[in-house]
């Protein structure tokens, strides 16, 4: 985790100007944690983006959009992890193991974390790390 | 002298500042008859707010009973508010400053066929779940995305952002979708086609929509069992 964003290719860092919101993605990536992919949609409606991350059998989605969203369900667990700006940030927990942290606000858009198969330990350590773009 | 509610006499709350302000027995009897018509109050509101039956009854758009009005989380087996509710302001911000839904407060109760009976479109809204249950694009979080897509196969298109926004364009479409009442026991029991959108509420600025599929589950961006829990606000529209 040396340089911000050193994760990505130099080509994914510049697309990430081109986007119509901003972004919360992560500094740098835990050690395990790789880059899955990138996806980004944009149609009549609106946009989203996603950066995925993957580490073994868990899957981590960094979301951003303007369109078509709602607030996490409440799951069986919540967690509260803080970060340094944003404060307090909660991450349902569904029994599937899948998970939805708070919607927080950006420009022009809204940032989440979504995700499957990660426990408390690895959203405190991405969650901190989470920077806007 | 008719005892009246005057913040002036607020004073009279605290009981040591209060009293020594007005000093004498009358005042004191006053102000024992002032404490027990509150105590009363309270004690009435706090029984509106359990009947209102926020975890279990009432139709969930928030007009009925103190509970929702105030925007006071219920809790599945709590059994409404045991505890007395403060009076509401008028203009007092409920649900975490969100504004309650503008709409559904006349909405007529559910009528037991409509719960067993699926209509035609509510059978063709099913059979497009059934067919694509997770939309292209539409991870947990798109709940609002996933409704769009199956709705749209059935000829309504929803416009907005965020999933609460859903529940007045629903209300004016009164040829495609009926508003109805809906307890929260009874959301388990909706038809399959049944939207049921949620109200903004403290820290979740979006709400939540979903389609029932008719076996007590709900499909938006995924198919979880149908949500009756949640600290908010809700409304109910079945496709005719």
């Amino acid at each position: 985790m040396s340089e911000v964003l050193s994760y990505l290719s130099e080509k994914q860092r510049e697309s990430l100007s081109d986007l119509p919101f901003a972004v919360l993605l992560p500094a740098g990536l835990p050690s395990g944690w790789s880059v899955a992919g990138i996806d980004f949609d944009q149609h009549e409606e609106g946009a989203s983006f996603a950066l995925k991350l993957v580490s073994g059998n868990k899957t981590c989605a960094f979301l951003t959009s303007n369109e078509g969203i709602g607030d996490a369900v409440p799951g069986f667990k919540q967690t509260t992890h803080k970060h340094p700006e944003y404060g307090a940030i909660k991450v349902e927990h569904e029994e599937d193991g899948s998970l939805l942290s708070d919607w927080i606000e950006v420009e022009n858009g809204w940032s989440a974390i979504g995700g499957n198969g990660l426990d408390q330990d690895d959203l405190d350590q991405l969650i901190p790390q989470l920077v806007c773009y | 002298m008719a005892i009246g509610f005057n913040p002036m006499m607020m004073g009279g709350m605290n009981m040591m500042g209060g009293m020594g302000m007005m000093g004498g027995m009358s005042q004191m009897f006053m102000m024992m008859q002032m404490m027990q018509m509150m105590q009363m109050m309270m004690s009435m509101m706090g029984q509106m707010g359990g009947a209102s039956g926020f975890p279990q009854g009432g139709c969930g758009c928030g007009h009925q009973g103190l509970g929702g009005a105030m925007g006071m989380p219920g809790y599945p087996g709590m059994g409404g508010f045991p505890m007395p509710m403060p009076m509401p302001m008028p203009g007092y911000p409920p649900m975490g400053g969100y504004p309650p839904f503008s709409g559904g407060h006349n909405a007529p109760p559910i009528g037991p066929g409509a719960l067993r009976n699926a209509t035609p479109t509510g059978q063709r809204l099913a059979q497009s779940i059934m067919n694509s249950p997770v939309p292209p694009n539409c991870s947990p979080g798109y709940c609002y995305r996933g409704v769009k897509h199956h709705l749209r196969q059935v000829g309504v298109n929803l416009t907005g952002g965020s999933a609460y926004q859903a529940a007045d364009q629903l209300a004016a479409r009164p040829d495609r979708f009926r508003e109805v009442t809906v307890s929260r026991d009874q959301l388990r029991e909706l038809p399959p086609g049944a939207v049921v959108v949620w109200n903004r509420s403290s820290g979740k600025p979006h709400g939540h929509i979903s389609i029932a599929t008719g076996d007590g589950r709900e499909a938006s961006d995924k198919i979880r069992n149908q949500m009756t829990n949640r600290p908010a606000t809700y409304r109910v529209f079945l496709p005719k």
